[in-house]
């Protein structure tokens, strides 16, 4: 093992310039592609966040009275979906609709206009039928109307598939080119040692003889690469988290950086370094 | 230890061997001749794995050749090993690394001893550490030579192993495969010199145009 990791590395050497090369392109792909996946994963956790403040208010009929209002609040909780329902009664919601406007106003009406509510906040994972239980709660008896914020929970929906199937998209194409740049960079080193692989052969060295020192050169740039794209995003997030470059998005209160990618990246590009190398070497013929 | 039996083999529908059979004994140091074109090299390579035969079979040790897995080919070249006329050395590596080669590859642990032992028996001890491009042909054929012999194969196939050498070397390098098929290793060597078998005691195999003549 230390002969192939010795000759793995002085290969690299001779190649100096083309590993240097492979490594800063793979390096820019992967960080193109890690910043693509905290950006996916960064929406995904922001849409969630939004969600659980996504809720449903069911305006109950003037004539409900508090067994009427117990059995629909049974009602809705049994429909599953809400993870949190709030009674908020016509005088309850006076008094704070007198904390919000001038309470002079209100008695020029001469009653209390509001109607029983109930607040309901939707779980996360039935946020996309929303329409769908607004319009099962409606038939409920004792419920006036329902209202729910349709546009809100519709475009973060949009916003979330859009980010997501674009992002799986370059995720595709960039995992291709990493595949690639791998591929192409081990089979030049692989032709510039032709002579070398052939007297091997003819020593009686085995196929996996002859490619460990390949996959080793593949897995080293691989995670080179890696840890370049680390290296960026590291600093990147750095930086923007001291000079709060983001505040101007008050939904997003921090960036997100899950720690694992940290060690999940450098697998990642030793993973592809090992498979693109596999492949570009082939089979190893005898004859 | 080495069985052809009725052995074509064609290039583009040319019969380069034809019909070839012979045997070779455990130990036996058997030369091939014939002129240029005869199929010698193509015999030795049939006999090492690297092409296979269009007819016929070949038997070296317990390698069924005609049937061999292609993942058994490695072993066959550590049992029969082959010295090339060209070489086929690493040119920017030391002696003693060339000669490392075949022992780092079946995972010896005593190289070092193994080398420097194989190395005095060709007498390039003191050239352990020159790089073998600086070296003559001569000395690089004893390094082959070397190489060869390291693993202690049970055969060693020589192509015109002097065929780029002068006469003095010639003998020398002849003389030193002979000291190690005295050691009980059985010898092939292809060859057009008539003076390296003429008088001698060794069995003589002469092919003309893939035919097995004398």
């Amino acid at each position: 093992m230390k002969d192939h990791i010795i000759s793995a590395i002085k290969g690299l050497w001779l190649n100096r310039w083309s590993t240097l090369m492979a490594t800063m392109s793979i390096g820019i792909c992967f960080f193109i592609f890690t910043a693509l996946f905290l950006i996916i994963y960064n929406v995904e956790i922001f849409t969630k966040k939004l969600s659980t403040k996504a809720s449903v208010v069911v305006y109950l009929k003037k004539e409900a009275n508090s067994n009427d209002i117990a059995s629909l609040t049974e009602d809705l909780k049994k429909l599953g979906v809400f993870s949190k329902l709030n009674y908020i009664s016509k005088e309850d919601a006076l008094k704070e609709m007198k904390s919000m406007i001038d309470p002079q106003l209100i008695e020029l009406i001469g009653y209390n206009p509001l109607s029983d509510t109930i607040e309901a906040f939707v779980k996360e994972d039935s946020l996309n039928s929303v329409e769908l239980i607004a319009n099962k709660i409606k038939k409920l008896p004792f419920v006036e109307d329902v209202y729910y914020p349709v546009n809100i929970v519709k475009g973060i929906n949009i916003m979330r598939i859009t980010v997501l199937n674009f992002g799986v998209f370059i995720l595709t194409l960039l995992s291709i080119a990493i595949l690639f740049i791998l591929y192409a960079t081990v089979k030049s080193f692989y032709w510039k040692k032709t002579e070398e692989i052939e007297i091997l052969k003819l020593l009686g060295a085995t196929p996996s003889y002859i490619r460990l020192p390949f996959l080793m050169e593949g897995a080293i740039i691989g995670i080179g690469g890696t840890l370049f794209a680390e290296f960026c995003l590291v600093l990147i997030y750095f930086t923007l988290h001291s000079k709060n470059l983001y505040t101007f998005l008050p939904a997003i209160s921090q960036i997100v950086f899950p720690l694992e990618v940290l060690y999940i990246l450098p697998i990642s590009g030793m993973f592809f370094g090992i498979i693109s190398s596999f492949l570009a070497l082939g089979r190893i013929k005898y004859q | 230890m080495i069985t052809l039996s009725n052995v074509y083999k064609y290039y583009e529908s040319v019969a380069v061997l034809n019909d070839v059979s012979f045997h070779v004994e455990k130990g036996e140091l058997l030369f091939i001749t014939g002129p240029s074109g005869a199929g010698k090299t193509t015999l030795l390579k049939l006999i090492f794995g690297s092409e296979i035969p269009d007819e016929g079979q070949i038997k070296v040790g317990e390698f069924e050749l005609t049937k061999i897995k292609h993942s058994m080919i490695p072993h066959l070249r550590r049992f029969a090993t082959f010295i090339f006329q060209d070489f086929k050395l690493r040119q920017d590596l030391t002696v003693f690394d060339n000669v490392a080669l075949p022992l780092k590859i079946i995972g010896e642990r005593d190289i070092k001893r193994k080398v420097i032992d194989v190395l005095k028996e060709v007498s390039l001890r003191h050239k352990s550490d020159s790089i073998v491009r600086t070296l003559s042909g001569g000395e690089q054929q004893r390094v082959a030579i070397a190489r060869a012999v390291v693993t202690n194969p049970k055969v060693i196939l020589a192509d015109e192993p002097t065929g780029n050498l002068d006469p003095q070397t010639s003998e020398d390098v002849f003389s030193l495969l002979k000291k190690i098929n005295a050691q009980g290793c059985t010898v092939l060597i292809a060859t057009h010199n008539p003076d390296f078998f003429r008088n001698s005691p060794y069995r003589v195999l002469t092919l003309k145009e893939g035919k097995i003549i004398q």
